[in-house]
């Protein structure tokens, strides 16, 4: 019951924050001087960078806590923060692809983040797949956290690769270079705040849906088995 | 000891495979037909377009790689093959480096042929520093498939197999691609030699990496 | 399939028949105790330790699967697995069980193009050939005929009488009856009756 409330509350403040945000986000930052209100965007695609990275590395501690305790609320963890990071890095990749419209008018370029995220993207996928298709919940939980771990891994890796790659053909755009005023910085700060507290609570949220999930699983299971014997007996 | 169970799972590999034939043949028919399609997208193009065509070749040598690893793990799976194996008195990373080493040779065959194909029907001239290229070829082929044979193990259980691995493996493998392509060119034209230091650490450091990492995973993974 | 609440010992000598209905976890005991999956809580020991690759050396598995390749040649087969398993004389020994499985004459067609039930000869005689300590056998007599189902219960037999442990499954209630020294029924993991130790 404490939980519940704490939710609630925790659910209130989140839900304020959120509107200041919004506020904070459209109204009272100004536009920038030569992006006018195209910058707006930016709050939100920063924000949801920090939500898809941050989750991805949640994934990646929580699959080695997990090889390590082999309990299973940390591989439910791992599923749910990908699950989430797989929503955010959606929406970095169409965030950025409409800024990128807006200002350097491509819908997509091969900058090294964004290269990066987008196979992020993919990782997420396979992650995910991988996961579902297997029908043995202990050899799903298994693989997929040693997936989540290799890849978490390799992901700076491709990202450095990229980078390199990139320097070597000619750069037509260079994110670089923009100086934001003080109430840009402090808008953009709240933004990602309120987006990382609104990653926790999903991740809340989803890992318990994935604990009913499991526990209704498991009563099914042990109904059959009654059945089962029942019929036996007979 | 190791060495000899390494000898015996493999050259079981090489003997069922020089008798059927089955993945050298329909992996280079595969693979040529991609590049009679290449052709036929780039048949307008001016010889200074083409130039930038040998990174392309990396393209069909992935897939005709993921074929070859499909097919290996087809074999094994035929009335539990595989199982035979584990069961074996012999420690279980041998089946790991077994199944690269020959999925590593028959790969670096099927490009021996699907090179030289790759390089009449595009009209691209031979590399000028051919033994680079080789050895650039070898190290991406081993790297390719250690991990290649990694994932396709993490996957076994899955029922999404066949689709699930390329979506797993590719994205991984994008640092290898970016590194041999990049090499490729430089190799195939002589130019800009001195700048490749960092690439060919990608070449040696994914080989590495994926020769040792599933080595040590592999008992766990094969455990259903 | 969950296992679990089994506790029983193998003995030397003995030969177990282990009963249940479809889907009561008697495959994946048997799995367990190859070392081929790993029980999800507790332990296994085989030989008075965990299942490791000097353990495997002991355990003989006849399972549903064969383990062959199909593109593999019958004596091929059964020299791969010689050659796995460290059997001295690999080649006499693989020409000894081809003739006692009656598939001398059939020893260079490929694995694939056998019947189910010579397939199956060639899987006991893969089991065999190093001499295992423990059988471990999930229906071994699966299609095979009435003269080759005596052959094989006689093999398996003697080995229980030269010291080796057998545990077998069979659909078929007579065969056990007559086989078993000892009988271990299990139904949802739960052992019912039979060898508790």
């Amino acid at each position: 019951m404490v939980l519940v409330q704490f939710r609630k509350g925790f659910l209130v403040i989140l839900f304020i924050a959120m509107i200041v945000s919004m506020y904070l986000d459209f109204i009272w930052s100004p536009p920038e001087a030569q992006m006018g209100d195209t910058v707006r965007i930016l709050y939100y695609h920063v924000a949801s960078a920090t939500d898809a990275f941050l989750a991805f590395g949640i994934t990646a501690i929580a699959s080695i806590v997990f090889l390590i305790k082999k309990s299973v609320f940390w591989d439910r963890l791992a599923a749910a923060s990908a699950e989430i990071g797989l929503v955010f890095t959606t929406l970095v990749l169409v965030s950025g692809s409409i800024w990128g419209e807006a200002v350097w008018n491509v819908w997509w370029t091969w900058d090294p983040t964004l290269t990066s995220t987008l196979i992020l993207w993919f990782l997420y996928v396979g992650y995910l797949l991988l996961r579902v298709s297997i029908a043995n919940r202990d050899r799903s939980a298994r693989v997929s956290a040693i997936f989540g771990i290799v890849a978490a891994i390799d992901l700076p890796i491709i990202h450095e690769s990229v980078t390199w790659w990139r320097g070597i053909h000619p750069s037509v755009i260079t994110a670089s270079g923009f100086n934001m005023p003080p109430s840009m910085v402090i808008t953009l700060l709240f933004s990602i705040a309120v987006f990382i507290f609104f990653y926790l609570f999903l991740l809340r949220m989803v890992t318990l849906l994935q604990q009913d999930k499991d526990a209704l699983d498991d009563l099914r299971e042990q109904v059959r088995k009654k059945i089962h014997q029942q019929q036996n007996e007979r | 000891m190791y060495l000899r169970s390494l000898f015996v799972l493999t050259s079981k590999d090489l003997a069922i495979e020089f008798r059927t034939k089955t993945l050298f043949v329909s992996a280079v028919t595969f693979a040529g037909l991609l590049v009679v399609l290449f052709g036929f997208s780039v048949s307008g193009w001016s010889a200074f377009e083409l130039h930038s065509l040998p990174s392309i070749l990396w393209v069909l040598i992935f897939i005709a790689g993921y074929l070859g690893l499909n097919r290996q793990d087809d074999k094994e799976r035929w009335d539990g093959a595989l199982l035979g194996a584990l069961m074996a008195p012999i420690d279980r990373s041998v089946v790991f480096y077994a199944r690269v080493l020959s999925n590593t040779l028959f790969m670096v065959l099927i490009e021996l042929v699907l090179v030289p194909v790759f390089m009449v029907v595009l009209r691209q001239s031979v590399p000028q520093v051919p033994m680079l290229f080789i050895v650039a070829m070898v190290l991406c082929t081993l790297g390719f498939m250690a991990l290649g044979t990694f994932l396709t193990s993490v996957a076994s259980a899955s029922n999404l197999r066949e689709i699930v691995v390329p979506i797993l493996l590719f994205p991984l493998a994008i640092p290898l691609f970016l590194a041999v392509q990049t090499i490729t060119q430089a190799v195939w034209y002589a130019s800009g030699l001195g700048f490749l230091t960092a690439w060919w650490a990608v070449l040696v450091g994914y080989a590495v990496l994926f020769l040792v990492m599933p080595g040590l995973l592999f008992e766990i993974l094969v455990e259903v | 399939m969950l296992l679990s609440e089994v506790n029983f010992a193998l003995e030397k000598g003995e030969m177990v028949g282990l009963q249940g209905l479809n889907g009561s976890g008697k495959t994946t005991l048997l799995r367990v105790m190859a070392g081929l999956s790993r029980p999800t809580k507790g332990t296994i020991e085989v030989l008075g330790q965990p299942v490791t690759a000097s353990v495997r050396k002991a355990i003989g598995v006849v399972f549903q699967e064969s383990m062959l390749y199909g593109d593999l040649t019958v004596r091929e087969n059964l020299l791969y697995y010689a050659k796995l398993y460290r059997v001295v004389d690999p080649k006499d020994q693989v020409a000894l069980w081809l003739e006692k499985v009656h598939l001398s004459l059939d020893a260079d067609e490929m694995t694939k193009t056998l019947s189910k039930g010579m397939r199956q000869r060639v899987s006991i005689a893969r089991a065999l050939l190093p001499k295992p300590q423990i059988l471990l056998l999930d229906e071994p007599f699966d299609g095979l005929d009435a003269r080759h189902t005596l052959l094989a219960e006689s093999w398996f037999e003697s080995f229980a009488k030269e010291g080796s442990g057998v545990i077998f499954v069979s659909h078929d209630e007579k065969q056990v009856m007559k086989l078993a020294t000892r009988r271990v029924t299990i139904d949802g993991g739960y052992l019912l009756q039979g060898g508790l130790t």
